[in-house]
């Protein structure tokens, strides 16, 4: 499973750095100029963008990096917005402290599936996660004293020291948390954890026998990717400002999943092209009457099959990097 | 893309001049007025495509219908649809897409409870008129929204319409409410006991979860409370096995339901068995005598053959009609303003498909009312007239 990708990450190619440097402080000031020149629909989707990419930088760190697969993510993202819904609307907390608070809770949870994870692998583990995402959302949905079940939730702008946050105030927000949370898996990947975690998706044996705690490490992932998703899940209910268990449904965790793979799996950059690819294509293929779905399914075999390293590793391969 | 996010979306100028320019561009020089822009979303893909579908077919042999009789007042109606495949996160893309980029003027027949629902801070804040969703939650029109507008009886009302039949008709006060352990099926039977607990009458509750194909317990439970009338709350193939398995206990109990159970593919699931069943009708049903059913189906012929007639796309080609009323006494204005007032000024208008529609200021849920429904020889046939819930 060694790959371009991988290799370039390595300590030994720290030369490429600095372009990568510039390219990612390039994407930022766009991104933070784009407001300027987009209407409403435009804001709504680069958002969703920013909070897929949140989603996708954390599952890339499980799957991508630690080969972990996850179907529960979606029910994460669930707990994470529900959590910083309710602490936010019923217990009349500031927002911003909701938001890491909702996070660390639904961390807590992301570790607990870890503990069956150390135990399973591929399918396995997928299908264990599976049945957890569907607890988890079933909890929200019969918890209807607390949530609202089925019925969902509608939430009021959320407000920052009084002042309400508009459209591109949560855009702003987003952006940041989506920087932030690119600085720490560009951290965590380039460290002693990114080394571990790539290790033990290669070969657990090998990675223990180099005295790597497996355990602690698989802990690690389940735990961060559970944050990202978690502050991505509490975001995105303030985007929508309507949240009901059935959107957090495993369709969405296979969203997520094919995110990274169309990125580009074990890749920063892939996260974010795959958020932008899963969220605007399917809007540029609106004007195919009846069969958008079928196109957009089309797109994503077309992807796969030219370009097995994802977008992300197609763009590497034109910019001349291997 | 390219309109500043800050720009006020619905002014009329804005309108105007967006129609304006499709005008050139499609209908040609034939329209002298500009067209009026409505859009849908819906789910045309995935899991519940025939019911968006149905309704977006409605809804365009409406349109088509009526730009073939020159428009409404020279004006021609564009419908775009949109999918959102059942996701709020989708529909409010779609929404945003309809409003800021094709300019329409009103949101028509959204198709979905929770695409509704995530609907309700951007219409509000937006005010773009949401118009006759295919929805049947509280939540649209309680309290009042300015710019929402129904026509379905949300199930709570359908559950007073049942209650009164069966207490006041029927005479029947043995009654077990055997209903889908979730939030539509709380909401139904809420309102049958807000009706049953006025005149102090029991009613047996007997939940089932969604998904399970094993109903003789609850069956074997409301045998044993005595019940001579089961109420079913659930889709119409669990309203089926529930059938058999009274049957099947060599029980006969008067069975009903809400407006899921009066579908012709009870029937289909429930053979002989549904003879006799009682269902709610919120619109007349489609195998109906009257002249207004007759007119849509002969137009959903005509204008669009390669579909069938359904309660959805019955509910669409509504919806399509009486935006065209609401557009004709607004003056042919296509401006919230004008819209929500021609709106508010509706009383007791007759589609000649459901129950007279009245709205007002302090009222936007347009009927209140259900019939009664019965399983005749394979058919559902009306055997009241529109019942208030009340």
């Amino acid at each position: 499973m060694t790959n371009a990708t991988d290799i370039a990450g390595l300590p030994g190619r720290r030369s490429s750095h600095g372009s990568e440097l510039v390219l990612a402080g390039l994407g930022v000031a766009l991104a933070c100029v784009a407001p300027f020149w987009l209407n409403g629909y435009g804001l709504y989707l680069l958002t969703l963008t920013a909070i897929f990419a949140i989603v996708a930088l954390g599952l890339n760190l499980l799957t991508g990096y630690a080969g972990q697969i996850s179907l529960c993510h979606a029910a994460l993202f669930g707990v994470g917005a529900y959590a910083t819904a309710l602490l936010t609307s019923k217990a009349g907390w500031p927002y911003l402290v909701s938001l890491p608070v909702g996070a660390l809770l639904t961390t807590a949870i992301g570790a607990a599936v870890a503990v069956p994870a150390l135990r399973l692998k591929n399918l396995y583990l997928a299908i264990a996660t599976l049945g957890f995402g569907v607890v988890l959302q079933k909890t929200i949905f019969e918890w209807r004293s607390l949530t609202g079940g089925g019925g969902g939730l509608s939430l009021a702008p959320p407000t920052i020291a009084g002042h309400e946050l508009g459209a591109t105030g949560l855009y702003y927000l987003a952006l940041a948390f989506l920087v932030l949370g690119l600085w720490g898996a560009w951290n965590l990947s380039r460290g002693r954890t990114g080394r571990a975690l790539r290790l033990i998706k290669e070969s657990e044996i090998a990675a223990a026998s180099l005295g790597i705690h497996i355990a602690r490490y698989k802990v690690t992932a389940f735990a961060v990717s559970a944050f990202y998703t978690a502050i991505a899940g509490g975001l995105f209910a303030y985007l929508v400002r309507y949240i009901n268990p059935e959107s957090f449904n495993v369709g969405l965790s296979i969203g997520f999943l094919s995110m990274i793979v169309i990125g580009g799996l074990g890749t920063i950059g892939g996260s974010i092209v795959g958020a932008l690819f899963y969220v605007v294509v399917p809007e540029l293929l609106r004007g195919i009457k009846d069969a958008p779905g079928l196109v957009f399914g089309v797109v994503l075999v077309m992807v796969m099959v030219f370009m097995p390293q994802g977008l992300w590793g197609m763009a590497r391969r034109f910019l001349g990097r291997r | 893309m390219k309109d500043k996010f800050a720009e006020p979306v619905l002014s009329r100028r804005a309108v105007l001049l967006a129609a304006g320019a499709t005008a050139v561009a499609t209908v040609a020089a034939r329209a002298e007025e500009p067209p009026v822009k409505v859009g849908m979303s819906g789910p045309f893909s995935g899991g519940l495509s025939l019911l968006g579908q149905g309704v977006r077919d409605g809804v365009e042999v409406a349109f088509a219908e009526i730009n073939a009789q020159g428009g409404v007042g020279g004006r021609k109606l564009v419908f775009i649809a949109e999918d959102d495949a059942y996701e709020p996160m989708r529909t409010i893309a779609a929404a945003r897409k309809l409003v800021e980029q094709d300019k329409v003027a009103a949101l028509l027949a959204v198709t979905g409870t929770a695409p509704s629902a995530a609907l309700l801070p951007f219409v509000t804040e937006s005010k773009t008129p949401l118009l006759f969703p295919y929805a049947f939650s509280h939540s649209l029109t309680t309290p009042v929204k300015r710019d929402v507008f129904t026509t379905l009886p949300e199930v709570r009302v359908q559950m007073r319409v049942l209650a009164n039949y069966i207490l006041k008709t029927l005479k029947q006060t043995k009654v077990a409410a055997i209903y889908q352990n979730d939030d539509f099926g709380q909401d139904a039977v809420a309102g049958l006991e807000e009706r049953f607990g006025r005149d102090k009458i029991p009613l047996v509750k007997l939940p089932f979860d969604r998904g399970t194909t094993n109903f003789s317990g609850v069956v074997a439970q409301a045998k044993a409370a005595g019940v001579e009338h089961i109420v079913f709350l659930g889709i119409p193939k669990d309203a089926a096995l529930v059938m058999r398995e009274a049957n099947n206990l060599g029980w006969k109990p008067q069975f009903s339901g809400h407006n899921a159970l009066g579908d012709p593919q009870t029937f289909q699931l429930a053979g002989p068995l549904a003879e006799g069943a009682l269902a709610v009708a919120v619109m007349e049903p489609l195998d109906s005598d009257k002249p207004a059913v007759k007119a849509f189906i002969e137009a959903q012929k005509k204008y669009k053959s390669s579909t069938k007639p359904t309660t959805y796309s019955m509910h669409g080609y509504q919806s399509g009609k009486l935006l065209a009323e609401v557009l004709k006494r607004s003056g042919g204005k296509s401006d919230e303003p004008s819209l929500v007032a021609a709106l508010e000024g509706m009383k007791g208008y007759d589609t000649g498909l459901m129950a007279p529609i009245t709205f007002s200021p302090q009222q936007h849920a347009g009927a209140l009312a259900g019939a009664i429904m019965k399983a005749e020889g394979g058919k559902w046939k009306l055997i009241t007239g529109w019942l208030e819930a009340d």
